[in-house]
Order: structure tokens, then C-alpha cells, then sequence
């Protein structure tokens, strides 16, 4: 695959917590090609923002990236020194987080700090007026109005809207091949969040940049990933093409999801929740993770925690799809999502009669 | 015809919402009873700039969050109130739930005027009207274990010990184990520390409830799960919810009616079908278009996106205060303010132009 961009392999990164190693990601491996945008979906806890600060060489103190391999187009990010990770930060891969306010330093202007980011990532394309230049015209290429006078703005002078589009903006000038957008939107108005999300989607039409979105909002990934990966506990449990893995959802975890998002198009019906809570990492359970809140689980998904299984196109971490398991269940009982949460709480399907 | 107002329309179906959806329907709904809460032109305004910013400009100067609201709310039923941040919908919850002086206009709670009590009887009323915030744990005491946190409310409002629930009845009513009782709010998830909110606001057993975001920040099932407590509550207790958020996908859950509130007026309201069926309102349609439906196979287009930003409540436009983002603005639009007007049973609009926008190419996204 000479085309991946940003490649992950195995790769679990883990804690020090309480004089003990938990591991927040475990063995997480997926590839990237250019222009692509890859959705990493899960409930917080699920490990998705230890993921993307392991991308980018951010983890906090107590982390470590105990196992695995990060490769940026072919050039190994585990061991790299924290001087070689940060010219690749910004220039090669770079981050928009959930609040840009954390990575705008509020005491110089917008302009000042993007001139800036320039002239470390890409030297010796003009002087500083032309580069302002260019940093006003990406500006007002991601909708900021005035950006000629905007420019001379500090960042808590713009909207939580506008911070966002001053980090795409950057983001268009330095031309990174990887971005992470970890919850780009979560803080955002429906049109605000709407708007960021073509913005991003631009990007990688534009620019070709592989786009790496963590998002827990259902709506988000449908609306802007080519493909998803679900995690839980840390794990993968699903992964494939967005329109399939929506469309039929195999991982009971999943089916959940899905059927506990609410839509516009489904408000009919009573909403769904999953009984029970994410397990403490320092607590986790013996086989699969899901099996305490999964409504099909069986003795062996207690006993032995199940490897990834190829069901279609779509990869699922469940013994159910396993020939050999020990699942005495089948398949076709969890095709249906409506069927993986019936029986869940008897006490909701009578209040949605009496709502009748 | 005057000026018609919402009290026509604002109460009726607070049973089924299907079948006070239905559009054609028969004549003027008239109220059967009167409403439970009924807002007349209401303003509420924040000051806004230090003291020297005022003396310079010589006199008060003021933020309008709320610029005149009319809208009545039914006993029992759930009201959906939406829009964007800055859009004065948490103001106008804040004002019912009596935390915000009122710059004008009435607040009319079982027929009597909430803006013009003595502060001791408007005590005793406003036990019944609860608000539960949106962020947790900035409204628990950090210091307090649960147990104290569920039974404070009782000391502030010197409630009678027979009328008080005991701490497992209120951890029962919003399904938290009793264990729970003793922890403090750090050591609360988001769900169970949104669960103690709502606990508090039963606890003096309110008729009516201002739930404002109360599922933001929340996990997609967590989220789920508070919501369809509320539900439940609603039918066990017989309350009545304004349920503020900005959270379309939600609403439509919980919600009989949507009131859409932009720049400190409210420039829709009707039923929930007709709201989200039959927008008339340029701006609902932008926002209806703009929601992230969980369903890669109906992606939005690009082209039915609003541009911009809402603008400041320091200064609103003119007229119409859409008007500087409408693609559908004529020149009434930036000369005369817009009215809510009826165009159908229950459902009222203001726009200058709304039988003239054409019946839409940017909603089919979401047809029902």
C-alpha cells in the first residue's frame, strides 16, 4: 500500500495509574490513504482521545505507548525524539481539538501565531508580508468575515465557531498530510457544526489530507467519514465502509449505538439507551468487553475475549461470528437492530403502550 | 386582522402528539382550560460594559436576550424550545424559573403575574417551578455528599417535614442506587450527577420544569437514558416541561410542540410534525437542514447551508433580525419586523415571506 499515508499498527498505549499500567488503547491497527476520512466513534472511556494524543507524540506523563508501531508516511512515530516530533507536528500532522482556545496562545494575535506556524513548517516562502498575506486569504477561504481585520484579532475576541476555522485555516496553509480532528464540532451550533464539517470535507478534496475524526456524535461520522472504527474499552469492534457498517451493524455494541442515536427521522419511536456504564480500565472484565451489558452474551464471551472476524467487508469483535467459538447463538439473531434491544428494559416498552 | 396571539393556539393537544399534528384539522383550537403558563411580551435585558463604558455612553446599556415572547404552555405538556447559542433561550428559562429580572412584560403562572408578587408569595409559587441547569457540577455544592445535596432544597424553601421525600424515595424517582447517597459530586458520572439535578428540582414537587441542556455533554446512551426518565417522570408526576436545547435530533423526541427562538424572539412555533415536516421559517429550515442525521445515505448537500454566524444581541439588525443571513430576505425584511402570525392551526411564523419561499429543495433532506 505505497498510497497509506498513516499507518497504525497493534498499537496499545497504556497508564501509570496508582502504581499499576492500565491500558487505555489495546492493539488498535488501521491505515489511512490520502484524502480519506476516517471516523473513530465510541463513548468517552473508549479510549478514542488517548488515541489521537498518541498520534501525535502528546500523551501526558504517565503514558506510554507500550506496544505497537505509528507510521507517518513510512517514517516510524514510536521512538521518535520529541525534537523530530515536533517539526512533524503542524507541517506533516496536525490536530484540531475540541476547543481551540487550548491551542491558541492567547497573548498574540491570530495572525501573529499563524505567520508564525508558517514560517517554522514551510521557511523560505516569502517574507513575513507575504506570508500575512497568505494567512488572510486562508482566513477568508474558511468563511471568517473581515479577515483582513480579523487578523489583528486575539483569539478570545473571535467565536467558538471561528477559533475552530482559524485552526482549518491553518491547517489549508501548511497542507499536512494527516490531520486528527478530535470532536472538532462538539462545542458547536447545528449550522456551525455543519459548515466546520464541509470545511473539513474540502480540505481532503482540496488538499488530499488523510483526516483522522473522533467524534462520539453518531450524526458526525455518517455525515463526513468514508470509513469508521468503533471502539470500546479501548478496543476495536467494528470497523468498515460507513454507509455498510450503518446500514448493518453487526457488533451488538453497535447495533446499541446506532439504535440509541436520536434522529430527526426515527423521533417516532421511543429512544433507546444501554443498560449499564463503560468498565473502569483498572476494572476490566475477563472475556469480551462488552459481554456484562451485552443482551446475547454467552458463557464463552465471559470466558475468552474474542479477535477480530471478517463478517462481509466489515471487521467484528465478536464470537458470534466465529465458526469456532463455542457461540451457541447465530448471526442472524443480530442483524436486526431493533431485535438486539428488545427485551432490554420491559419497563420502556410499557410506558411507550401507555404513551399510545 | 391585528396581531393575532399565541393564546389561540398555544394550548390544546397535551394528549397524543400524532394526532394534534395533523394539519388540516378543523377550526380555531380554542383553549379549553386556561393555560398553565403564559408569557406576554416578555424582555429580559443584561447590562453590559464595565461602569465607565456606561457613563461614557450615558446611560444604561443593555444586551436584549429576550425581546418580547409570547407563548402560552398547556398543563402536561412538553414544549420544545430551540436555537443556537446566543440565541437568549436559556435567558427567557432563566426568567420563568424567576432567576433574571424582567425588563417587561408578564409571566402569568395559573393566571396570576409572577413580575408583580411580593417576593413572599412568589417564594411559595416558585417551588413549583423548577429549573435544572445544564451543567451539573457547577450547580452541586462540590463539598456536599448527595444525601445533603437532595434534602437542601428543603432547608432553603423551609418545607414542612411532612411534606419533604426521604433521600432513597428522590434516588428512586430518577433510578439511582441508594448506595449512591453518600458519594460526593466528583465522584458522580455525568448521567448520575445530571440524575441528582433533576432529583433536587422533584424534590419540592414542582408542576413545572425548565430543563435546560440537560443531555449536553452526555454520552449518546446516557443521554438516551436521562431523556426517557424525563419522559417518565412527565407521565408519573404530571408535569409540564420547557425543554430547552439546542440539540434538534433530540427534541423531536420529548417535545409536543417546538417554539424556534433566534436573536431574543421567537420566529417559530407549532407542533412537532409541523415544525420539522413543514418548516415555514427560512431560519428552522437552514437549521433543520444543517442537523448531522446518523445516516451516511442521506448526506447533506453543501448548498443548503447558512452562511455566517447569528450576530450579536448587543446590536441586532434591523427589521427582521434573520435578514442579513436570509438567502430568501425581500425589502420588507431589513424595514419592518415580522410578526408571529398564524398560517395554520397551531403553527405561527414570522416572515414577510413565508408563502412565498418556494416549497423546498433544501428540506428534502428530511422528510419524514
Amino acid at each position: 500500500m505505497s498510497g497509506t499515508v498513516l499507518s497504525v499498527k497493534d498499537l496499545t498505549v497504556t497508564y501509570r495509574v496508582a502504581g499499576r499500567n492500565v491500558a487505555a488503547v489495546d492493539g488498535v491497527s488501521f491505515e489511512v490513504q490520502p484524502g480519506e476520512i476516517l471516523g473513530i466513534v465510541g463513548e468517552s472511556g473508549c479510549g478514542k482521545s488517548t488515541l489521537s494524543a498518541a498520534l501525535l507524540g502528546l500523551l501526558p506523563r504517565n503514558g506510554a505507548i507500550a506496544n505497537g508501531e505509528i507510521g507517518l508516511r513510512g517514517e516510524g512515530l514510536v521512538g521518535a525524539t520529541a525534537e523530530r516530533m515536533r517539526e512533524l507536528r503542524g507541517g506533516q500532522i496536525a490536530m484540531v481539538f475540541q476547543d481551540p482556545l487550548t491551542s491558541l496562545n492567547p497573548t498574540f494575535t491570530i495572525g501573529s501565531q499563524l505567520v508564525d506556524a508558517l514560517r517554522a513548517h514551510r521557511p523560505g516562502r516569502g517574507g513575513r508580508a507575504e506570508m500575512r498575506e497568505k494567512v488572510i486569504a486562508a482566513l477568508s477561504s474558511v468563511g471568517i468575515p473581515a479577515a483582513r481585520e480579523r487578523v489583528d484579532s486575539y483569539p478570545h475576541e473571535l467565536s467558538g465557531g471561528q477559533r475552530q476555522r482559524v485552526m482549518i485555516a491553518t491547517a489549508l496553509m501548511l497542507e499536512p498530510a494527516v490531520l486528527v480532528a478530535d470532536e472538532p464540532t462538539s462545542s458547536l451550533d447545528v449550522t456551525l457544526e455543519a459548515q466546520i464539517l464541509h470545511l473539513l470535507d474540502r480540505l481532503r478534496r482540496e488538499h488530499d489530507t488523510a483526516i483522522v475524526l473522533i467524534s462520539h456524535d453518531l450524526g458526525v461520522i455518517a455525515q463526513s467519514c468514508d470509513r469508521v472504527i468503533v471502539m470500546y474499552a479501548g478496543r476495536q469492534v467494528e470497523s468498515g465502509d460507513v454507509g455498510e457498517l450503518f446500514a448493518q451493524p453487526r457488533h451488538p455494541y453497535t447495533q446499541a449505538l446506532l439504535a440509541a442515536a436520536p434522529s430527526l427521522s426515527r423521533r417516532r419511536d421511543r429512544l433507546l439507551s444501554i443498560e449499564g456504564r463503560v468498565p473502569s480500565l483498572s476494572a476490566l472484565p475477563g472475556g469480551c468487553k462488552f459481554a456484562p451489558r451485552c443482551s446475547y452474551a454467552e458463557d464463552v464471551c465471559h470466558e475468552r475475549e474474542p479477535g477480530l472476524h471478517a463478517v462481509g467487508s466489515q471487521l467484528v469483535r465478536c464470537h458470534a461470528y466465529a465458526r469456532d467459538s463455542g457461540y451457541r447463538g447465530t448471526v442472524t439473531q443480530l442483524t436486526s437492530r431493533a431485535e438486539a434491544l428488545a427485551g432490554q428494559s420491559d419497563r420502556r416498552t410499557e410506558s411507550s403502550v401507555e404513551d399510545k | 386582522m391585528g396581531e393575532p396571539t399565541l393564546e389561540q393556539a398555544g394550548v390544546g393537544g397535551t394528549g397524543d402528539r400524532q394526532a394534534t399534528a395533523s394539519q388540516g384539522g378543523q377550526g380555531e383550537p380554542g383553549p379549553s382550560r386556561p393555560p398553565l403558563l403564559s408569557i406576554k411580551g416578555l424582555r429580559a435585558y443584561f447590562p453590559y460594559g464595565g461602569s465607565f463604558d456606561r457613563l461614557l455612553a450615558g446611560e444604561r446599556r443593555a444586551v436584549r436576550a429576550v425581546d418580547g415572547v409570547d407563548i402560552d404552555i398547556a398543563r402536561g405538556e412538553v414544549v420544545g424550545l430551540v436555537g443556537e447559542s446566543g440565541s437568549g433561550k436559556t435567558t427567557l428559562g432563566r426568567a420563568i424559573a424567576g432567576l433574571m429580572d424582567v425588563a417587561g412584560g408578564q409571566i402569568l403562572y395559573d393566571g396570576r403575574d409572577l413580575t408583580r408578587m411580593s417576593s413572599r408569595r412568589w417564594r411559595r409559587l416558585r417551588r413549583k417551578v423548577q429549573i435544572i441547569f445544564q451543567d451539573p457540577y457547577s450547580s452541586l455544592s462540590p463539598r456536599l455528599r448527595v444525601e445533603h445535596l437532595l434534602l437542601e432544597p428543603y432547608t432553603i424553601h423551609k418545607v414542612p417535614v411532612d411534606q419533604r421525600y426521604s433521600v432513597s424515595e428522590l434516588l428512586g424517582m430518577v433510578d439511582l442506587a441508594f448506595e449512591l447517597r453518600r458519594k460526593y459530586p466528583h465522584e458522580l458520572s455525568g448521567g448520575q450527577a445530571r440524575r441528582v439535578g433533576i432529583a433536587r428540582a422533584l424534590a419540592l414537587r414542582p408542576e413545572f420544569i425548565v430543563a435546560d441542556e440537560i443531555t449536553s455533554g452526555l454520552d449518546v446512551s446516557a443521554g438516551s437514558s436521562v431523556l426517557n426518565l424525563m419522559e417518565g417522570l412527565r407521565d408519573q408526576l404530571g408535569l409540564t416541561y420547557l425543554f430547552i436545547t439546542h440539540n434538534l435530533n433530540l427534541v423531536g423526541y420529548v417535545a409536543q410542540r417546538i417554539a424556534v427562538m433566534y436573536l431574543g424572539q421567537l420566529i417559530e412555533v407549532g407542533t412537532t410534525d409541523q415544525v420539522f415536516d413543514s418548516p415555514a421559517h427560512p431560519y428552522t429550515r437552514a437549521l433543520l437542514a444543517s442537523i448531522s442525521e446518523p445516516n451516511p445515505s442521506r448526506r447533506r448537500a453543501e448548498s443548503v447551508l447558512i452562511s455566517g454566524e447569528i450576530p450579536s444581541p448587543r446590536n441586532p439588525p434591523s427589521g427582521c433580525r434573520f435578514h442579513p443571513r436570509c438567502p430568501f430576505a425581500g425589502e420588507l425584511s431589513s424595514r419592518e419586523q415580522p410578526l408571529l402570525e398564524q398560517i395554520a392551526p397551531r403553527h405561527f411564523v414570522a416572515c414577510h415571506y413565508w408563502d412565498r419561499i418556494p416549497a423546498d429543495s433544501s428540506h428534502s433532506l428530511h422528510e419524514a
